[in-house]
């Protein structure tokens, strides 16, 4: 079983806006890339999923966010199970994947328009939210171009408004900053604090450590589709008694001597 | 750099189609195992018929079998290629990818484009040999032993032959026409040929088969001569002049005088008016006597709507219409009909009792009976009313031999004297080497006057030399056909009168040679026409987009996707259009129009490779060559260009197009969800290639089978008679039907092929209501964009052509069937268009083909069914019961069916590999190893 640092952290926020995985498992083909993933996200709370590439993280996401269906275990929003009525709450759900994936042909302000009709919100209102979020994330004067000839960076931006387009409760981001810029990733780094602050339930994963040190209050680490650590910041490093998540997260995490590793690799390519 | 030149080589083969255009996600092997099924399938059933007559007796049946054969597969080869180009048709040039990935490493550009070309040029080989490997089995067998249709051969030259000796001559030359079994003349049992022949004053006629000295033929299009004669006749009488405008000839009223130069008798009777070869109000009753029906009414009713304009430099166009106006507006000057005005002043002062337009029951005994040319069986003769001046008279050899003398000697006949001479003054060119008088066409080269005429049941040809003082008239009781015709004959009697060498009068149509020889000959022949033809539409594709390479960048990725589609569309359509051969004299007909179309330019290089080439194929074999030289030199300017001019700029510019001028507006498609979902589709359809393509696939297919059932009548104006644009009929209601149906299902295929997979988990993230929402918004889908603008573009048409209360009937049944197959296509599709995988290989195509195929036969059912409920009110109102009943029923079931769907709208997503899919190091490429799976190490 996995050793968890810390105990799952229960305080006495109203049920209707806390995220909880109960003993969430997926296997393909009888693999398992995520087993028995518990743990609690609260309302004004910035929740950090840590990982190394391939842990599970991108799956656990996928799983709260109703793409994939755990083999076992149970998403509770609310205190409701997610798939008790799914279109409830995915009106409440933000989610910004992992990879950009978009309708390319279309331009930015045509695929924000077909997600705010989708999501049946009223035209005039959300038409003027479309244009403040392109205005805002400095789109605006591209919005007629199609979105194949976006940056990475344009793109995330692009999948940023339409998971935030109709004030969702819970937001899903799957490392939202790749790609962009620094003054975006600031603004970012704010966004996702305001978001808490103004009461979401935010979760989400990033391999910039010091992003996360920074913004979040919990953070979640997850070995090999296990969940290793589930604490605040602070308990974990007076824990582990260590002055910063990149050493915490090394020490529960990585695996490898990566000095002796990139020693190997020197080596290897002057042979 | 040989082995850079393999890798790219492999590496651009493997990637020359376009496959996701065909099979996103799909099982492409099986696909192509199903593809090549339906083309064993066609070719199997293309080569029976020509395997089975191939042994039979050479006749003109069995030769134009074979050529349809093998027109057939030369075209079918073409358009086979052609779809190919268009699937490849990003791959065939150097894109941007290539250019991005190799430019780093040490490439040369030079390898980079042979690796291109080499892999084209395989990937097309590859094309041409699958498609006709399995037929090429049996074609050299069969096409060697096929009738042929050698050029001809000239009998020796004997001094020039006078006509009181003629008699022994012709009867030894004309031994070669005789079947040597029978005796009889080969062109059938019951066939019958008058020769008369003038020289120097001296007269004589020559019967062969059922022909006799009195037998009276239908002359056909020689009337116009007489036509012509009637109006230097009525010129010469002061009552009409040459330059007076046709409109003040017919009753007041029938045409409004034209703002420019107006059409005159002189223009009609040089076949300069630029009128079409047959009007198009020409609807026969009964289609062997098909002028009997079409009365002055309906000829002023098309002169009314036509005009009297004359075009600012009419062509040379021969004009059956044109002839008939001439002939009905002399006979209104004169206040008599064509027959007895022709009596009054042709007939009657030449004394040739025997030559009539309108029969009297003692000349009607007299009529030698007509047979088909291809069938051999008896056929009507024909009756004319409007048009007689263009092919009413019937008479026999002796008279035209009066009619022929008049032509040398006008100095004999003071009544007609200066008419005649009139008539023979050269107006207008026809073609190089030949000008037209009144009717009468004067070839340089030999110096005669002639004109030949040809009616179902009869062919004739009359001509006369006025230098040299002789004529001769051959009228043949059979329709148009190759074994023998009147010109061939006429050809050897003038011949043997100069004392030239003398067209032979054997039969032309030969068995083939058969044995290695042959064989191998024809297969060759077949491979290399194959080759060739593949070679020349590919090279065409790669000229034009060659030259649209010298574009700017922009521009040329702009016009590159139209092009794609233009070509797509050239190539079916050009396929279904080209007018097939019934009879090889349609060949003739059409001369014109074949030498434009290159499927026949390599059938006729077909014909010369594999055996004697007919003399009417000659001039398509040059322009074979030449085309294929001239693509060919296109082709490799293409690659210069791209060369020199493109290879640099491609990684400058990006692939991306600016927005300037894209649609933006779409309409709403009802609420909100409708309204996503619908602009979604139409946004996508418009920008994206793959599924324009698709869309245009169907589409193409359904109007080039409409076009090729409704006959095309815009290329076939010579077979007027069959010609049914503004007739409710049969075969255009199929085609409106077939047309509706192509739009609708095409639809529907396209919106089950995926825009982007990955892009999907957008639709699943929202909360969409469930299924029945999404059927409807599909259902405004297929209704918006193909039901209606199918439905609009046949309203154009008929509400054009037809009575309106025709046309707005045929279009509520039109609509019903639309409605009835956009329902019947939305079973099990609760999906979102353009989001889920459709997987060809579990398709069945190969079955859909031959359901597809049975079914047309259906069609013709239903439509036949059809036009009998257009005119049965009662009928009609229960056949709209019938439908609305059916789709009501069947839109109910999709609703229940869609309630009853618990799990919503349906999504396939991208199946991931099984790497990818445990998400286990695969951004380093790396494979996790079984132990480090099994390990967890845990701090």
């Amino acid at each position: 079983m996995a050793q968890t640092a810390g105990l799952a952290n229960v305080s006495g926020k109203p049920r209707h806006s806390v995220l909880e995985l109960r003993r969430v498992t997926k296997l393909y083909s009888s693999i398992p890339a995520v087993s028995d993933v518990s743990f609690i996200a609260h309302a004004g709370e910035i929740t950090g999923y840590l990982g190394p590439n391939s842990s599970g993280k991108s799956t656990t996401l996928k799983i709260i966010a109703g793409l994939i269906e755990p083999t076992d275990g149970t998403v509770l929003f609310g205190g409701e199970p997610i798939q008790h009525n799914r279109i409830q709450y995915k009106q409440r759900l933000g989610y910004v994947p992992e990879e950009p994936h978009l309708y390319s042909h279309l331009t930015g302000l045509e695929y924000l328009t077909m997600v705010a009709q989708l999501r049946g919100l009223p035209r005039k209102s959300s038409a003027e939210k479309i244009q403040g979020l392109l205005r805002l994330f400095s789109l605006y004067g591209d919005r007629h171009l199609s979105i194949s000839s976006y940056s990475k960076g344009m793109r995330q931006k692009v999948l940023l408004s339409a998971a935030l387009l109709h004030n969702p409760d819970l937001i899903l981001l799957d490392e939202p900053f790749s790609g962009l810029d620094v003054t975006s990733a600031l603004v970012m780094r704010s966004l996702i604090r305001e978001l808490a602050m103004r009461g979401k339930v935010v979760v989400f994963s990033s391999h910039e450590l010091e992003t996360v040190e920074r913004v979040c209050s919990h953070v979640v680490i997850l070995h090999r589709g296990k969940i290793v650590a589930d604490d605040a910041i602070e308990s974990l490093r007076t824990l582990m008694a260590l002055p910063t998540l990149e050493e915490i997260f090394s020490q529960l995490a990585v695996e490898q001597d990566t000095e002796a590793v990139s020693r190997e690799i020197a080596n290897l390519i002057l042979a | 750099m040989k082995g850079q030149f393999q890798v790219l080589y492999r590496e651009f083969l493997f990637r020359v189609v376009d496959l996701e255009i065909l099979a996103p996600q799909g099982e492409i092997s099986k696909l192509l195992g199903q593809f090549a099924a339906v083309l064993v399938f066609v070719g199997f059933w293309v080569l029976l018929p020509a395997v089975i007559l191939s042994n039979g007796s050479p006749s003109e049946g069995t030769l134009l079998l074979t050529w349809t054969t093998q027109h057939f597969i030369v075209a079918t080869t073409m358009l086979v290629v052609g779809l190919f180009a268009v699937l490849s048709w990003e791959s065939m040039f150097p894109d941007r990818r290539d250019v991005m990935v190799l430019s780093p490493l040490p490439v040369r550009e030079r390898t980079l484009l042979l690796g291109k070309v080499a892999a084209v040029a395989t990937a097309l080989g590859i094309t041409v040999l699958c498609l006709n490997v399995l037929p090429s089995l049996v074609a050299p067998f069969v096409f060697s032993s096929a009738p042929t249709l050698p050029p001809p051969k000239y009998d020796p030259a004997v001094p020039p032959v006078r006509v009181a000796a003629f008699k022994d001559v012709l009867d030894r030359d004309m031994a070669a026409a005789l079947n040597p079994a029978t005796g009889k003349l080969a062109l059938g049992d019951d066939a019958g040929i008058s020769i008369g022949i003038v020289e120097h004053g001296v007269c004589r006629v020559f019967t062969y088969g059922t022909a006799n000295s009195n037998s009276i033929f239908e002359i056909g299009s020689v009337t116009k001569t007489f036509t012509g004669l009637l109006l230097a006749q009525m010129a010469a009488q002061g009552k009409v002049s040459l330059d007076e405008p046709v409109r003040e000839l017919l009753p007041k009223g029938t045409v409004k005088k034209p703002t420019g130069a107006e059409i005159t008798l002189v223009d009609l009777a040089t076949q300069h008016s630029g009128l079409p070869s047959m009007p198009d109000n020409f609807h026969p009753e009964d289609k062997a006597n098909p002028y009997a029906d079409y009365r002055a009414e309906n000829l002023y009713a098309f002169i009314t709507k036509w005009g009297v304009a004359r075009p600012r430099h009419p062509s040379y166009l021969y004009s059956n219409l044109g002839f008939g106006l001439l002939g009905q507006a002399l006979a209104n000057r004169a206040g008599t009909t064509y027959s007895k005005l022709l009596s009054l002043e042709i007939t009657q002062p030449l004394r040739m009792d025997d030559t009539f337009a309108s029969p009297s029951a003692e000349h009607a005994k007299r009529i030698i009976q007509g047979y088909d040319g291809l069938a051999h069986g008896p056929v009507p003769g024909w009756d004319l009313e409007a048009l007689a001046g263009a092919g009413a008279i019937r008479s026999s050899a002796h008279d035209l031999l009066q009619y022929l003398e008049a032509q040398l000697h006008p100095e004999k006949f003071p009544r007609l004297s200066a008419a005649l001479r009139e008539s023979h003054r050269l107006q207008a060119d026809v073609s190089p080497g030949r000008r037209i008088a009144l009717a009468w066409v004067r070839d340089a080269s030999s110096g005669i006057f002639a004109h030949a005429g040809a009616t179902a049941g009869y062919t004739s040809y009359a001509f006369f030399h006025p230098e040299g003082d002789y004529g001769a008239v051959v009228l043949i009781n059979t329709g148009p056909n190759l074994i023998l015709n009147p010109q061939q004959l006429a050809d050897h009697i003038r011949q043997r009168l100069t004392g030239a060498p003398a067209v032979s009068l054997v039969t032309w149509i030969k068995g083939g040679q058969s044995g290695i020889w042959g064989t191998m000959r024809s297969l060759g022949a077949y491979w290399t026409t194959l080759f060739a033809a593949g070679a020349f539409v590919f090279c065409c594709v790669l000229t034009l987009q060659g030259l649209a390479q010298l574009l700017p960048r922009q521009a040329f990725l702009r016009v590159s996707s139209l092009l794609q589609l233009a070509c797509f569309c050239l190539c079916l359509l050009v396929y279904f259009l080209q007018p097939p051969f019934a009879k090889p004299t349609e060949l003739l007909d059409n001369r014109e129009l074949l030498s434009w179309l290159p499927s026949y330019w390599f059938f006729g290089l077909f014909q010369a490779l594999n055996g004697p080439l007919p003399p009417l194929l000659a001039p398509l074999v040059q322009r074979a060559w030449m085309s294929l030289a001239i693509s060919a030199c296109g082709a490799a300017g293409a690659y210069m260009i791209c060369y020199f001019r493109t290879l640099g700029k491609i990684a400058e510019q990006p692939d991306i197009l600016p927005a300037s001028r894209r649609l933006r507006w779409v309409p709403p498609f009802g609420n909100s969800l409708e309204s996503a979902i619908g602009q979604f589709a139409v946004r996508t359809l418009l920008r994206s290639r793959q599924h324009r393509v698709i869309l245009t696939f169907y589409l193409g297919a359904a109007l080039g089978l409409a076009f090729f059932i409704s006959k095309a009548p815009l290329l076939g104006q010579q077979g007027a008679a069959t010609h049914s644009w503004y007739l409710v009929s049969t075969p255009l209601l199929m085609s409106s039907i077939l047309v509706m149906c192509g739009a609708a299902v095409g639809a529907r295929v396209v919106f089950s092929l995926p825009m982007e997979l990955r892009a999907n988990w957008i639709f699943r993230v929202m909360p969409t209501p469930g299924a029945s929402l999404c059927v409807a918004a599909n259902r405004r889908l297929l209704y918006g964009l193909a039901v209606l603008p199918a439905g609009a573009a046949m309203a154009v048409l008929f509400f054009c052509i037809w009575p309106w209360r025709v046309a707005a009937a045929h279009l509520v049944m039109l609509g019903l069937i639309g409605i009835l197959v956009s329902e019947l296509s939305l079973r099990n599709f609760q999906k979102i268009p353009f989001t889920c995988a459709y997987l060809p290989g579990k398709s069945h195509f190969h079955m859909a083909v031959v359901i597809f195929l049975s079914l047309m036969l259906r069609f013709e059912n239903g439509a036949a069914f059809e036009l009998g409920a257009l005119n049965d009110p009662a009928l009609y109102a229960a056949l709209v019961a019938i439908l609305v009943t059916l789709a009501g029923a069947i839109r109910w079931r999709r609703a229940v069916q869609a309630k009853s769907e618990e799990a919503g709208v349906q999504f396939e997503d991208e199946p991931e590999p099984a790497v990818l899919r445990l998400g286990l190091q695969h951004r380093d490429g790396v494979l996790p190893t079984n132990s480090s799976l099994a390990v967890s190490r845990v701090p």
